[in-house]
């Protein structure tokens, strides 16, 4: 299930004090859009949610369990036509067995999904 | 209920359909069941159900119940569903592959083209997850 | 229950969740506009009004709900008895 270079990939990478900056590509022939949806490519946010989770395990280069996610918004809608490539800025604060994470993701005209929640160590 | 096929039910086709079908309707309350196969899209390397696995069985469990009663009202395709809003999700262990997935989701509140529902994912083990979810439905 | 209480209630409910000054809301301002609203927010504005007053707001009603005073008269008429 590994979606780092099925759905998306990461083309750039900074990392400035406590926030890291991933220009992120949306990969067009991604096997998902042939189900979401049939001759109607939208990046669903289940996948956001999971390539959040894959590019915050490289930052603490351990694997994660979300267990919690207080708030996820979606505010608009994604696709590798309308929105070739984004950037994914996330801060993680480390808190008892984890990180607390807060994450946008935004091509600089939509925000297309706001995330609060905490990811612990998978033990 | 009504005995309906999935695919007038819920929008999504393969690879990343996440529900096998509605097993009890009423107004404001549905439970849908979906078996975790090996070629599941959320599928681990370690062979679970990933977290975003879940989240978008228990979106497309309340696309379903959103399906059903569009069909009922005679629309002949579901309206496209999409995740608006997870809100308090609480994930307390990943299914495995071969786990049956038991899911009630309940409508809280609906507004013009978003629904606010509780979601509830059980297996044998309990609760494997539980949230709160907006999901856009566009006719 | 007077409508003073729930002019009151209302005001203190709605001015927490959507973090808006309760001197701010007017009785005759649009509520989507003063708790600047969109269709995600909206929802949990009738989840909040359903689950306070134990009453149901179907859409079509929702969207005859403007002002407060239309939200405050819906409540007032819609409790349960």
């Amino acid at each position: 299930m590994q979606l780092e270079n099925n759905y998306y990939r990461i083309v750039g990478k900074r990392i400035t004090d406590g926030q890291a900056l991933f220009r992120i590509a949306f990969l067009p022939d991604c096997d998902v859009y042939r189900g979401h949806f049939p001759g109607n490519a939208v990046c669903p946010g289940a996948c956001h949610i999971e390539m959040l989770k894959e590019c915050v395990e490289t930052l603490v280069g351990k694997p994660l369990f979300i267990r919690t996610i207080k708030q996820c918004r979606f505010t608009a809608i994604a696709s590798p036509l309308v929105c070739p490539q984004a950037d994914l800025t996330v801060v993680c604060i480390p808190v008892s067995d984890g990180v607390a994470v807060e994450a946008r993701l935004t091509d600089g005209e939509k925000v297309y999904m706001d995330y609060r929640g905490k990811m612990a160590f998978d033990v | 209920m009504r005995d309906i096929a999935l695919e007038k039910l819920i929008p999504q086709r393969s690879p990343i359909v996440m529900v096998d079908g509605l097993l009890e309707v009423e107004a404001e309350r549905a439970v849908t069941s979906f078996t975790v196969r090996s070629d599941n899209y959320f599928i681990d390397t370690d062979g679970c159900l990933a977290e975003a696995g879940l989240i978008e069985h228990i979106a497309q469990s309340a696309s379903a119940f959103v399906g059903y009663k569009a069909v009922e009202k005679g629309a002949d395709a579901p309206p496209v569903g999409y995740i608006g809003e997870v809100k308090r999700f609480d994930c307390r262990f990943r299914p495995r592959t071969g786990d049956r997935l038991l899911t009630v989701v309940s409508v809280m509140a609906e507004a013009e083209g978003v629904i606010l529902i509780q979601g509830t994912t059980r297996t044998d083990g309990g609760i494997a997850a539980e949230t709160q979810m907006k999901v856009y439905v566009k006719a | 229950m007077t409508r003073e209480e729930i002019v009151e209630k209302v005001n203190a409910l709605l001015s927490e969740e959507f973090e808006v000054e309760q001197e701010g809301i007017e009785p005759e301002a649009n509520v989507k506009e003063t708790l600047s609203l969109d269709s995600l927010s909206l929802v949990d504005l009738v989840a909040i009004i359903q689950q306070t007053y134990k009453i149901k707001i179907p859409i079509a009603d929702l969207r005859e709900i403007k002002t407060f005073n239309n939200l405050y008269d819906y409540i007032e008429s819609h409790l349960p008895a």
